[in-house]
């Protein structure tokens, strides 16, 4: 589906001949005159022609008209399609001749069609040349092309759509006509509808600030027949504070200015800075006038893939269909038409914020799209759960870690006397307990008995440094701290430390029944902090409800049983763990928790799934492709690269912690084990208890890299909003939010940043959440994820999505992960900057130059990492995501058949005035450059040329100049220049 | 797959093969253009098509609803093929496909040292050099467009010999190796050449063939008897008709084929196969 506005953007990555498609024509259509004599408008046509220097040029058969015998009434059907076919047939525009006059002479008379390329003929002057044929002045009322006679409704439309989309040929013009509500005696001015018109687009493109292209004649005199007319770019810009008064004001003043002569205008269309979206509105007010009815049909702009065209109140949108979906446009169009209504109505104090795209008819519709539907369970508490399922199968395995086990009835028993041993350590209902174990059976005899206990558990990971855990203790106001295990450790300073151990001793005693304890399902069940992109880890509080919430809301679709094996990969820091550690202890599962070393290998990983027989695995995409590796076809098993295993038992994969690009599931698709088992891709945030929706990825997702989440799980809903909170229209870009079941109290001791992701959504009564990740509402409910929104750069003027770059680079072959990050030229100036890890069986002639080749041809220059490092593994979090981090310094591209011996002699050190040049560019560009890079080709732009010649300057380098740069590009090329 | 919004240049469209294409292609919605000698030809022992004919594909067409040119025209002379296409621009902005369909079958039956210099050149004159001058007249006006499909209709006889049909079997020959050439010439310029190569198509009164009647006469085929005697030849037991070639020559000008440029398409119900 293509987007619409969003895709504007890209629009300027056109070159200036696919901009101006000489297809951009325009036409008029005079009917129910009387039946015309083709010698008449011929010889009239000559004369018409001949009186004009700029048409005559290249005329060489001015006086041509065409007769087409139309064996129907021209309100048949069949007519109807005819005209249609003839408005959209192109023109030349160094055709032959200026105009091409086509009679359809259908059964009821002549209907006369006037058709010229809009860079030869305007619309005044395509208006005399028709009026001067036709012959005779008269001012019947004006018609548009629409409507002329259309059979069905709706068929007109379709029909001239239907040319566009299967007429071949580069033009995929479509139209939609929509009309706009008017009060009796005000129809709207141009003001309004400019106003309208800008206002939605900056809704859709949640910008304060719009470009769009007026069109008017460049001068008065309409004596001279040519192509005066021209889009002239204002922009109009709206804050929340605005009221409508202000934003029809300045949509007036910009107006206004056009008046003025052309001269001091600012630079034409095409001029523009970069990203700006290009929708051109065009007014019709005068009437061509002549002895027919006549009807005019706009055609398209060149350079404007979205005309809004109006009349009175009446507007027909005309677009390029291979950019924009239908659908979409006609949503525009209905969107722009309620705002005009209302600024119309409103009265002028109106803030704008109070301006509508929504009817309540639509929010309800768009919000019932991405609902997950009710829930039908209970709130529960998640040890209460846990309680009845040890007691309908006690002798089941419940949790096994090498070679110990606990039954059901033995970690029910244990955590009940770990329970009591925790009330005799001082904790209370409602209290902290923080959890910092290495791996064992015991951690999750402790996690339950927190929970038994009645108060919250709060993960530590082992690994992280103690000031981690001290900030992690402090923020969290622990009662007390379970682990380090080991006497050894130094403990957490500023909180009691129990070791697991004294708590067994303390337990021993302890009767095996559970404690009285009168915890609420929504009480908190655990508090795990999470570091987002700024300031300090803040610990997000999920009660119990959600938990068992989330566990109803799945366990059907994946069919959980007892005789499901889950292996427990992720560390209990990480929420990905309270899925893995409830959703099996819930559902009657063994748990196999992973050794830590284990889960750092994936050779030893894969023995385990193979021995333990698990069934339902749970893996970050980063973790599960170094697993994939080893699961190519034909690999498992094989002799090389994975130890001798057999096959894997994995019914359930299931994907969460980061986004999923399905591609990389490209090798599992056929491997040994992998082919049976059901690949699930969850979308879920901490803050909204582990996931929220479920996408069930097939061969057909994977083969298409389709980047859809899917729809929201039974009690989880989701919404797309604009920067301000408002629901967006579907299919439009923005953040997603989160409501339902899932989300969280909030943050502990946070009210101030819990109060801004935490929204209350009036309309439900529920608590949303923003995720921070931006996405779009598909048809069907799906969601389409788009990344984070701070992963949005903005380089010199174009907005870019970091993981569309990634999307690209991984539909090469010879790749199998990489990341764009953007990063910072010694200057400060942003970039980009890609990692790439290739695939084992890649050629090895192909190299990181070879990759940015390839990606050159897909993405726009601007769109392009200067820097291409390869990695041979991508470094990761505890929590198994990328480690931004720790990426090495980044470097140019290299051809692949680069011997590292001239890698090295590429890079390294030069003599003379060379390697001066060399460690001037290595610093201006932040990496170090060799003797023989392309100054563009490692991500040059004029503003790092200008730098350049500044650095030179300062060291007493010879001067540089800019244009030297262009001529000479590489540093030996320069030292060359320079020395002489 | 429909044509609708596109333009397609059809010679020898009065009758038979060309009529049954541009009949077919007016169905799937194609513009058209038609172009035909309609006159008789000298040296040319039997009736080329005619005006009227001409005029019956034009309406025969135009019962699509689509908009019909007709431009009677020789395709021996090249100003008046570069006429067609300048003025089907004129017409319809812009160039399709064009079906090089128009061609004789005699002055045939003699062995090659028994042909006359002006019997050999009036055969390659249209069979062979007329979908030169066409494709020479479309050419550039395609590779600006960077689309369009041109289909050369050769024969059986571009593929196999036929005794006593030189002339006519040199000029189907070439055909195919323009075909070919071509295709190599306007692949950049995402333009496809390709030949189709009808077997024995039967005379189809309805259509007003009679290509195969006259081919018969230059074998001294007994004009009565020639059908069954074709047919004996035919691995189907049948003839081909000229609606399978107009299938073919559909296809070919239609995006379905995207992928097919420099190739013989050969319906000939498994003449060639043996
Ligand atoms: N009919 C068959 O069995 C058969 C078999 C193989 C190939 N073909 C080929 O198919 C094509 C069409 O054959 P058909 O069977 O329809 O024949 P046909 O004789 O019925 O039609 C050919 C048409 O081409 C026109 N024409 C001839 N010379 C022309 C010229 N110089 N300029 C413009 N128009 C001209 C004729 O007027 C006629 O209308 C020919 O190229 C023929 O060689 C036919």
């Amino acid at each position: 589906m293509p987007a619409v506005l969003t895709a504007y953007e890209s629009y300027d990555a056109l070159s200036p001949t696919e901009r101006s498609k000489p297809l951009d024509h325009h036409a008029i259509v005079l009917s129910g005159g009387p039946r015309a004599d083709p010698e008449v408008l011929a010889e009239r046509l000559r004369d018409v022609v001949a009186g004009c220097p700029v048409v005559r040029q290249g005329a060489e058969e001015p006086g041509k008209v065409w007769l087409e015998q139309v064996p129907h009434r021209s309100d048949d059907p069949r007519a109807v399609r005819t005209l249609h076919r003839e408005l959209l047939r192109p023109v030349p525009l160094y055709g032959p001749a200026p105009v091409r006059l086509v009679v359809l002479r259908c059964e009821d008379g002549d209907q006369l069609v006037f058709t010229a390329a809009r860079g030869c003929l305007d619309r005044a002057s395509l208006t005399s040349v028709a009026r001067a044929v036709a012959g005779g002045p008269d001012s019947s009322p004006r018609r548009l092309w629409w409507d002329l006679p259309v059979a069905g409704p709706g068929d007109g439309e379709g029909e001239a759509a239907d040319a566009g989309a299967d007429g071949g040929g580069p033009d995929c013009r479509a139209a939609h006509r929509f009309t706009v509500p008017t009060t009796p005696d005000t129809p709207p001015s141009r003001a309004a509808r400019l106003a309208a018109v800008a206002y939605t687009a900056m809704r859709y493109l949640d910008r304060t600030d719009v470009t769009v292209g007026v069109v008017r004649r460049r001068h008065r005199s309409a004596a001279v027949l040519g192509a005066a007319e021209e889009a002239v770019p204002l922009t109009l810009t709206v804050t929340g504070a605005d009221t409508t008064g202000e934003l029809l004001a300045r949509a007036r003043t910009a107006l206004d200015g056009l008046a003025r002569p052309a001269d001091d205008r600012q630079e034409a269309w095409g001029g523009q800075e970069p990203g700006t979206p290009r929708i051109t509105v065009a007014f019709d007010e005068e009437s061509p006038g002549s002895g027919h009815e006549v009807s005019y049909f706009p055609g398209t702009w060149p350079g404007a893939p979205l005309v809004v065209h109006w009349f009175g109140d009446e507007a027909v949108c005309l677009f390029d269909e291979s950019r924009h979906g239908r659908e979409l446009v006609e949503q525009y169009c209905r969107h722009l038409t309620a705002v005009l209504g209302q600024l119309l109505e409103q009265p002028p104090a109106t803030p704008v914020d109070r301006l509508r795209l929504l009817d309540d008819d639509e929010e309800a519709a768009i919000r019932e799209l991405a609902d997950g539907g009710p829930l039908d369970a209970e709130p529960r508490c998640v040890h209460r759960s846990f309680e009845e399922v040890a007691a309908a199968q006690p002798d089941a395995v419940a949790v096994s870690h090498k070679r110990e086990t606990l039954t059901y009835r033995q970690l029910d028993a244990r955590a009940n006397r770990f329970a009591h041993a925790l009330r005799s350590l001082g904790v209370e209902h409602g209290d902290r307990v923080g959890v910092c174990m290495e791996r064992s059976t015991d951690l999750v005899v402790v996690l339950l008995a927190v929970l038994k206990s009645g108060a919250a558990y709060v993960p530590m990971d082992v690994g992280y440094p103690v000031e981690r855990l001290a900030y992690t203790a402090k923020d969290a106001a622990l009662r007390l701290v379970i682990g380090p295990e080991k006497a050894s450790d130094p403990g957490i300073p500023s909180v009691r430390t129990v070791s697991v151990a004294d708590l067994a001793l303390r337990a021993e005693p302890e009767p095996d029944i559970p404690v009285i304890d009168r915890t609420d399902p929504g009480q908190p069940a655990y508090v795990i902090y999470t570091s987002g992109t700024t300031g300090h880890p803040k610990g997000v509080v999920v009660p119990h409800r959600n938990v068992t919430a989330l566990i109803e809301a799945t366990r059907s679709d994946f069919a959980f049983s007892a005789r499901d094996v889950w292996s427990q990969f992720h560390s209990v820091a990480f929420d990905f763990s309270v899925w893995e550690i409830w959703g099996c202890l819930l559902t009657g599962g063994r748990l196999v928790l992973v050794p830590y070393f284990s889960a750092r290998s994936p050779e030893s990983f894969l023995e385990l799934l193979v021995s333990e027989k698990v069934t339902v695995l749970n893996q970050t995409p980063s973790a599960f492709s170094e697993l994939a590796r080893l699961c190519r076809p034909g690999a498992a098993g094989g002799a090389d690269t994975a130890p001798a295993h057999g096959t894997v038992s994995v019914r359930l994969l299931i994907f969460g912690g980061e986004a999923l690009d399905p591609r990389v599931l490209r090798p599992c698709l056929d491997a040994d084990g992998w082919s049976q088992c059901r690949f699930v891709n969850m979308f879920g945030i901490t803050e909204t208890t582990v996931h929220v929706t479920a996408q069930t990825v097939t061969r057909t997702e994977i083969l298409h890299g389709d980047r859809s989440v899917g729809r929201p799980v039974p009690g989880w809903s989701v919404s797309v909003r604009d920067s301000r909170g408002r629901l967006l229209p579907q299919g439009v870009r923005g953040e997603i939010h989160v409501g339902g079941a899932g989300v969280a109290l909030g943050y502990l001791d946070r009210p101030e940043l819990t109060g801004e992701r935490f929204l209350d959504d009036p309309v439900t009564g529920g608590r949303t959440y923003r995720s921070g990740d931006g996405g779009r509402l598909l048809p069907d409910g799906r969601i389409e994820h788009m990344g984070r929104l701070d992963n949005q750069v903005k380089i010199r003027g174009y907005r870019i999505e970091t993981d569309e770059v990634r999307a690209v680079l991984l539909e090469d072959p010879a790749l199998s992960d990489a990341v764009v990050i953007p990063g910072r030229d010694q200057a400060g100036g942003l970039r980009l900057d890609a990692y790439l890890i290739f695939r084992e069986d890649a050629a090895t002639a192909y190299g990181t130059a070879e990759v940015r080749e390839r990606a050159a041809k897909v993405l726009p220059p601007y769109m392009l990492p200067s820097t291409w490092t390869p990695l041979s593994e991508m470094p990761r979090t505890i929590n198994g995501k990328l480690d931004v981090g720790e990426l090495p310094a980044p470097r140019p591209a290299m051809p692949g058949n680069a011997r590292p011996a001239e890698e090295e002699s590429a890079t390294g050190e030069q003599s003379g005035l060379l390697a001066q040049v060399c460690s001037t560019w290595s610093e201006v560009f932040g990496f170090t450059v060799g003797p023989d890079h392309d100054f563009f080709g490692i991500g040059g732009n004029s503003l790092l040329a200008t730098r350049l010649s500044a650095v030179f300057r300062e060291k007493g380098l010879p001067p540089l100049q800019t244009r030297d740069l262009y001529r000479n590009p590489t540093p030996r090329a320069i030292a060359a220049v320079l020395e002489r | 797959m429909s044509l609708r919004g596109k333009t397609i240049i059809v010679t020898g469209a009065a009758r038979g093969i060309g009529r049954a294409s541009a009949e077919l292609l007016a169905s799937a919605g194609a513009d058209l253009v038609l172009v035909d000698v309609a006159d008789d030809l000298p040296l040319v022992p039997y009736a080329l098509g005619t005006e009227g004919q001409l005029a019956h594909t034009e309406k025969l067409c135009r019962a699509h609803d689509v908009a019909v040119l007709s431009c009677p025209a020789d395709v021996r002379d090249l100003r008046a093929v570069e006429d067609v296409v300048a003025t089907a621009v004129q017409r319809f902005g812009r160039v399709d496909a064009v079906v090089n369909n128009a061609g004789i079958a005699a002055p045939s039956g003699k062995a090659v040292h028994e042909i006359g210099e002006d019997e050999w050149s009036v055969m390659l004159d249209v069979d062979l050099f007329g979908a030169w001058r066409m494709t020479r007249a479309v050419g550039g006006t395609m590779a600006r467009q960077r689309s369009g499909s041109i289909v050369n209709i050769s024969s059986t006889a571009g593929l196999v010999g036929y005794r006593n049909f030189a002339a006519y079997v040199t000029a189907k020959h070439g055909l195919i190796g323009l075909t070919r050439a071509a295709a190599l010439d306007y692949a950049p310029f995402k333009v496809r050449v390709n030949a189709v190569c009808p077997g024995s198509v039967r005379d189809d009164p309805v259509l007003e063939g009679r290509m195969l009647s006259e081919i018969a006469k230059s074998l001294d085929v007994p004009v009565s008897e020639h059908e069954e005697i074709f047919v004996q030849a035919q691995p189907t037991n049948e003839l081909v008709e000229a609606g399978d070639v107009a299938e073919a020559v559909l296809w070919l000008v239609g995006d379905g084929s995207r992928g097919v440029t420099g190739s013989v398409v050969t319906v000939d119900g498994g003449f060639t196969a043996k």
